[in-house]
């Protein structure tokens, strides 16, 4: 995965009078732990933070933080969590995770779904139960989605995580039984209801 | 149409909504979804109807995931009574819904198709709302 850059300011004073002053300026609180050092409240530019969270590292990317006027504190950080607000999903709060490059950490990593399926084709209804895994990598070498073949899916099959095609030097976490993606045969209208795909009523082609 | 199967009370008080959603506020099972902008009542008709909306845009392509449920009974009093003479009886159902709740998602149709289905169901409901993706 890509290491991004970005740049936050120390936050001196907790709570959430200060914490909405911030908001309300474009930025957004967050705060910095782990490797047994002190966590620190830090701001972070919105916009800036967005374009990373919303970019192909998703939710859990790897950032090379630069810590204004402290240097001590730069280092690589996982986006351990990112809080949202419930009604207008903008970015409320973040954690950032401090990780050393040549230790092992565990994210979760997008399932990306590849091939024209044929159950699909014939078809059947996709069913995704899995859109994300548990992995433990290198920080360096964690992918930016975790590919998985569903060309020779029918009708009624299951792509399971056992079939993920995983990257040399990433473990799944994920229980490897667990399905990734099922395709179920489409359901039909009950009786006369299936012909009748124009009329107003609704009650009778209301089964699907 | 969605109902409870029983109940412990046939008759409850209105409550209150105030605040944003606590929960379900997230699309966890499919890609697509429709999010309250407000807060309201939406009743077991009104989710069907919505639902019936969905299915026939995306015809059979997709899966569509209810995430409110209307377990809520709403009493009326008959028309031309007299006020008094006790509490009218059950009527109908709503589902107490408020803001940031995702009530539906779909999954298994492209966004556009989704988009689509999705500004269709929201004339089917009494409370603003918006068409959202998972993050």
């Amino acid at each position: 995965m890509k290491m991004n850059t970005l740049t936050v300011s120390p936050r001196t004073a907790d709570g959430k009078g200060l914490a909405r002053q911030a908001r309300r300026a474009g930025t957004v609180p967050a705060v910095l732990y782990g490797e047994k050092k002190d966590s620190v409240s830090v701001v972070v530019d919105l916009r800036n933070f967005e374009t990373i969270v919303h970019g192909k590292g998703g939710e859990h990317s790897l950032i090379d933080l630069t810590v204004e006027g402290q240097p001590e504190l730069n280092g690589p950080v996982l986006v351990k969590a990112v809080q949202h607000h419930p009604v207008s999903d903008k970015i409320l709060s973040a954690d950032f995770l401090r990780i050393q490059l040549d230790k092992a950490i565990q994210t979760f990593v997008p399932v990306k779904l590849t091939g024209q399926c044929v159950g699909l084709v014939e078809g059947g209804v996709p069913d995704q139960h899995l859109h994300e895994v548990e992995i433990t990598a290198l920080p360096l070498a964690v992918p930016e989605f975790i590919e998985g073949d569903i060309t020779n899916i029918r009708i009624g099959d299951t792509l399971m995580v056992e079939s993920l095609v995983v990257p040399e030097g990433v473990t799944l976490l994920t229980p490897i039984d667990r399905p990734v993606l099922g395709v179920k045969a489409p359901r039909v209208a009950k009786g006369k209801g299936g012909a009748a795909a124009g009329t107003s009523a609704g009650e009778g082609e209301g089964e699907e | 149409m969605l109902m409870p199967k029983r109940m412990k009370h046939r008759k409850v008080h209105r409550g209150r909504r105030t605040g944003a959603a606590k929960g379900g506020f997230k699309i966890d099972f499919g890609e697509y979804g429709l999010k309250a902008m407000q807060d309201g009542w939406v009743t077991a008709r009104q989710i069907e109807a919505t639902r019936i909306a969905i299915t026939r845009k995306i015809k059979r392509g997709g899966k569509v995931f209810i995430r409110i449920f209307p377990d809520k009974p709403i009493t009326k009093k008959p028309a031309e009574t007299r006020m008094g003479k006790g509490k009218g009886a059950p009527e109908e159902w709503v589902a107490v819904v408020k803001p940031g709740r995702v009530m539906f998602e779909i999954e298994g149709v492209p966004e556009e198709l989704a988009r689509q289905a999705i500004e269709l169901a929201r004339y089917k409901l009494p409370i603003k709302s918006r068409f959202v993706k998972r993050h």
